[in-house]
């Protein structure tokens, strides 16, 4: 089973609640897969045992072939092949998306490709835990081919917990798009309130069953219980405002780690994600 | 030597265009005569990414030495330098004969750096 913690608004705890289920749902991988800012192991707090490069394929013009027929540039459909008559050709890594095509439609065969990394794929363990994390290299424009190759190194027959980017864009859709369910995170307020309806358009748009986690539950309105009903989404768990989960939070222990009580509510909430499932 | 502007429409007598890579069309002008000898579409208005890249080297590939504008982006300002192209900026929607004009009377600033991401049209002027 697959469950990716989502929010839409960042900062709700989707990252708590993400570790906190995997302490309470162990043995289990948990993605992090929030890979311009991760941070789950900032919750987990466990050592790193491996790490591997994450590369992608990157064309390469060799300048004795080209002479400049301009195909390749004619044929990217996102400018990546710039092409200075005489002078120059080359890809832009930025917006290159290493389809190969400009390989394909080479006549002189002076495209070739060699791999660019553009970010790090890092593993960590503790408490029954694994973790894999992506790490994108700053300035790169897409998470997409990161976050699709952290899915496809997950172990055989373990049960997965994705913490999410936030926002609704592509790399949550990537996030998502192989879960068997979303647990959306969010929180009483009108900012809470808004980004989840986003968040629901992308879990809609993927025909994801979903349940909503509200944060911070005391505080705010009751705007997120209306939508609930109205849209018959289960709320699974409340989180009232804690000091000590605050304080705990500022020394990066999640409430399932130090507190009996809250671990007890994150393996019933594992559980009644199982049924529903 | 041939310089072109960035303009808002394909017209002679257009207004420069501030924007660089999603310009509306170029006024390609000779320095020797003082003439426009082209004025094309650009066809990267709307492009999906990478405008200031094609744009750039569309323009390199015209044979063109310099380019006047209102701002570049890092992508379009890294092609034209490779190409070996100066730019010179030009602020608010001129007319183009007044462009071509103080460029020639060497009035206009050259464009050290890129300022930053390029820009979109955001509306209708």
């Amino acid at each position: 089973m697959i469950v990716s913690v989502a929010s839409g608004k960042g900062g709700t705890g989707k990252t708590t609640v993400a570790v906190s289920m995997a302490i309470a749902a162990a043995p289990v991988t948990l993605i992090d897969a929030d890979v311009e800012e991760p941070n789950a192991n900032i919750l987990l707090r466990a050592s790193k045992h491996d790490a591997t490069d994450f590369s992608v394929p990157f064309p390469i013009v060799d300048p004795l072939r080209c002479d400049y027929c301009e195909k390749c540039a004619e044929f990217c459909a996102y400018n990546a092949m710039i092409v200075l008559k005489g002078l120059k050709v080359f890809a832009a890594p930025e917006i290159c998306k290493s389809c190969g095509g400009c390989i394909l439609v080479c006549p002189k065969d002076a495209i070739s490709e060699k791999p660019r990394k553009m970010g790090l794929i890092n593993y960590y363990s503790r408490l029954n835990v694994n973790l894999i994390e992506g790490e994108i290299n700053v300035g790169e424009a897409v998470a997409k081919p990161l976050i699709n190759e952290l899915f496809r190194r997950l172990p055989e027959g373990n049960d997965v917990i994705v913490d999410c980017p936030p926002g609704s864009a592509h790399s949550v859709v990537e996030s998502t798009r192989s879960a068997d369910f979303v647990v959306l995170v969010t929180e009483p307020t009108p900012f809470g309130l808004h980004d989840l309806i986003e968040a629901l358009k992308v879990t809609d748009s993927l025909k994801k069953p979903v349940g909503i986690i509200i944060n911070r539950s005391d505080i705010g309105d009751d705007k997120i219980e209306i939508l609930s009903k109205e849209k018959s989404i289960p709320i699974l768990m409340k989180i009232p405002y804690s000091s000590e989960i605050a304080s705990k939070y500022s020394q990066g222990i999640p409430p399932a780690e130090f507190s009996d009580y809250w671990r007890e509510e994150f393996i019933k909430l594992w559980h009644n994600i199982m049924e529903i499932v | 030597m041939l310089f072109a502007i960035s303009v808002l429409e394909n017209k002679p007598d257009s207004n420069l265009d501030p924007t660089f890579g999603r310009a509306g069309a170029f006024v390609i002008v000779d320095s020797d005569s003082g003439e426009i000898i082209e004025t094309i579409n650009n066809p990267n208005v709307n492009a999906a990414g990478g405008a200031g890249y094609a744009t750039a080297q569309m323009l390199a590939n015209k044979g063109v030495k310099a380019v006047i504008t209102g701002s570049l982006g890092p992508n379009a300002y890294n092609v034209l330098n490779a190409a070996g192209i100066k730019a010179y900026y030009n602020s608010g929607y001129s007319a183009v004969d007044q462009v071509a004009k103080d460029f020639s009377a060497g009035k206009l600033k050259p464009i050290e750096q890129s300022l930053g991401r390029g820009r979109r049209h955001s509306g209708n002027f």
